[in-house]
């Protein structure tokens, strides 16, 4: 075969433990009843229709007889997997607080790894420098010291008593603060934040990312907001995560490789980096080999 | 005869790429650069990943002294690449062992220089060497090395008496003589002996001083073969995977 014959497509995922993911395919809002959309899943094409009734169609493209794909419709997203998924996706039980405003800020491609993206968005200290006067500004660019744990009964890697001053920490602020941020890394691709809410100090607003993985090194971002905010329209809620996400989308499209190395010894980390390490550690021992490059030990 | 292209100097970027603390992203046999001009005139030349995440250092920032990356703002220092500060920790002095990936530089010719494992002291490219080159911008192909070689052989340059008058009038300062060079395509070395032969010259009056080169002393180091005039850099074992056309056809 002659190069000019090989096809474009991405190899397919043969990595079980994401096969047997849900993984999302972007908000159920955007899915007009009727209309066949396609979109790519871990390098294989699919189809979505959203029947009348409010059921989801998703199966593979290749194949017009092709069964028909497992989905569920939570988080505002549509979920499907290509194996043997469980049969909950992870809780989050703010979701289903009647008196919070869950937001899907928007489903947004970005040219690197989900664990590439789930890694940034556990990381403060790039918020004096890709946030500069929204989450974070310079000379307020210490990361202390925090706590990491997994938890043994859901398996679930969390960042405790994470502490940033934010110049403008949501749409609600009014001016700086010292902000409490809890981590939560409950699927190999997505990954949660509980941050304190300015509207109202004994609760948190929670930040969703779920990663589509297009390819091994290609995703759509599917964010999620869900807070406590009865002033500001979706719109403005929007805008802001927009913003946000667009300030973090060059410095992912810039670092390489693009898929996470797992050997701890590939790039450099340093005590603010004990979430990533411990991340990255997880996807080893859940033996993740899809969208990183394993380690060798 | 093989020669090793991660021996030899090759040139990665003009001089006047590097304008005021602009961070110029240049590539080298598959591997990429950061090459920036501090205040102090040093060019460095860095693998373009910064140590903490792999973000291009190329779209970070200069001020003159440090190069800082655009994302978690580490700083590492002209000439050395040693990390200087890690804002997330600041009371603390960054490891001695954070040091980025350095390669050697040489200006000449109005061109940065660099390589892997270059060896010598730069390229000697004798009828540059006592002609005032000028450099014109640097022209993406995309084709191999090999293939270009291969057109570049068979070009010749072929001036009027038009530039005399272009230069003219425009008062620039230099003096342009065209001689007919004549016959058929000519082999690099053959071009090279008609250039130092003075049948197509262009000078300038003042050549442009050129910074941080040393003249070498013993030509014969860098050039394995010993041989006068420009050396194609071995381009057909570059490390470009690209096929190229001749091997296309062959394989269909």
């Amino acid at each position: 075969m002659t190069s000019a014959t090989q096809t474009s497509t991405s190899p397919r995922c043969d990595d079980r433990v994401v096969l047997d993911q849900w993984h999302p395919l972007g908000s159920i809002e955007q899915f007009e009843v009727g209309v066949v959309y396609t979109t790519t899943l871990l390098g294989e094409h699919v189809e979505v229709t959203m029947s009348g009734d409010g059921r989801p169609l998703v199966r593979r493209t290749r194949d017009a007889t092709a069964q028909a794909l497992p989905t569920r419709l939570q988080y505002l997203n549509l979920w499907t997997s290509f194996g043997d998924p469980p049969d909950e996706l992870f809780e989050v039980a703010e979701f289903y607080e009647p008196d919070r405003r869950s937001v899907h800020t928007g489903t947004i491609g970005v040219s690197t790894s989900a664990p590439r993206a789930v890694e940034n968005f556990l990381d403060m200290g790039h918020f004096p420098f890709v946030h500069t006067n929204i989450l974070g500004v310079e000379p307020h660019t210490e990361v202390a010291e925090y706590h990491v744990r997994i938890d043994p009964d859901i398996n679930d890697v969390w960042a405790t008593d994470c502490m940033f001053w934010q110049p403008m920490a949501a749409v609600t602020a009014t001016g700086g603060q010292m902000t409490d941020y809890i981590y939560r890394v409950p699927h190999p691709y997505c990954v949660l934040l509980y941050k304190s809410c300015p509207a109202d100090p004994d609760r948190m607003d929670v930040i969703a990312l779920f990663c589509q993985p297009v390819a091994a090194d290609r995703i759509r971002a599917c964010m999620v907001m869900c807070l406590v905010d009865n002033d500001n329209t979706t719109t403005v809620i929007r805008r802001f995560q927009q913003t946000i996400f667009g300030q973090d989308k060059p410095i992912l499209e810039n670092q390489h490789p693009k898929r996470l190395p797992l050997d701890p010894r590939a790039e450099t980390p340093i005590r603010a980096d004990k979430v990533a390490i411990a991340y990255r550690r997880w996807l080893s021992d859940l033996g993740i080999t899809y969208g990183v490059i394993p380690g060798t030990g | 005869m093989t020669i090793d292209p991660f021996t030899l100097w090759h040139p990665v970027a003009c001089e006047f790429d590097l304008p005021y603390r602009h961070v110029y992203q240049g590539q080298l046999l598959g591997r990429e650069l950061a090459i920036w001009r501090a205040d102090d005139d040093f060019v460095n030349v860095w693998a373009n990943r910064c140590l903490h995440h792999g973000v291009r250092l190329s779209i970070g920032t200069s001020d003159g002294t440090e190069l800082r990356c655009g994302y978690h703002g580490w700083r590492y220092a002209n000439r050395s690449a040693g990390c200087t500060y890690i804002p997330a920790h600041p009371a603390d002095a960054p490891a001695r062992t954070i040091c980025n990936r350095i390669f050697p530089v040489v200006l000449r010719y109005g061109l940065i220089w660099t390589g892997e494992e270059p060896s010598g002291d730069g390229p000697m490219i004798d009828c540059l060497t006592n002609a005032a080159p000028f450099v014109l911008r640097n022209l993406p192909v995309d084709a191999s090395a090999e293939l270009v070689l291969k057109h570049l052989r068979n070009h010749r340059f072929a001036p009027s008496l038009r530039i005399n008058a272009l230069v003219a009038d425009e008062g620039n300062d230099a003096e342009v003589t065209v001689d007919e060079v004549g016959g058929s395509a000519a082999t690099p070395g053959e071009l090279a002996a008609d250039s130092a032969a003075g049948t197509s010259t262009l000078k300038s009056r003042e050549p442009r001083p050129q910074r941080q080169t040393k003249p070498a002393t013993d030509p014969s180091r860098f050039s394995p073969t010993n041989r006068t005039g420009p050396r194609p850099f071995a381009i057909e074992h570059c490390a470009d995977r690209r096929i190229s056309h001749e091997q296309l056809v062959a394989q269909q």
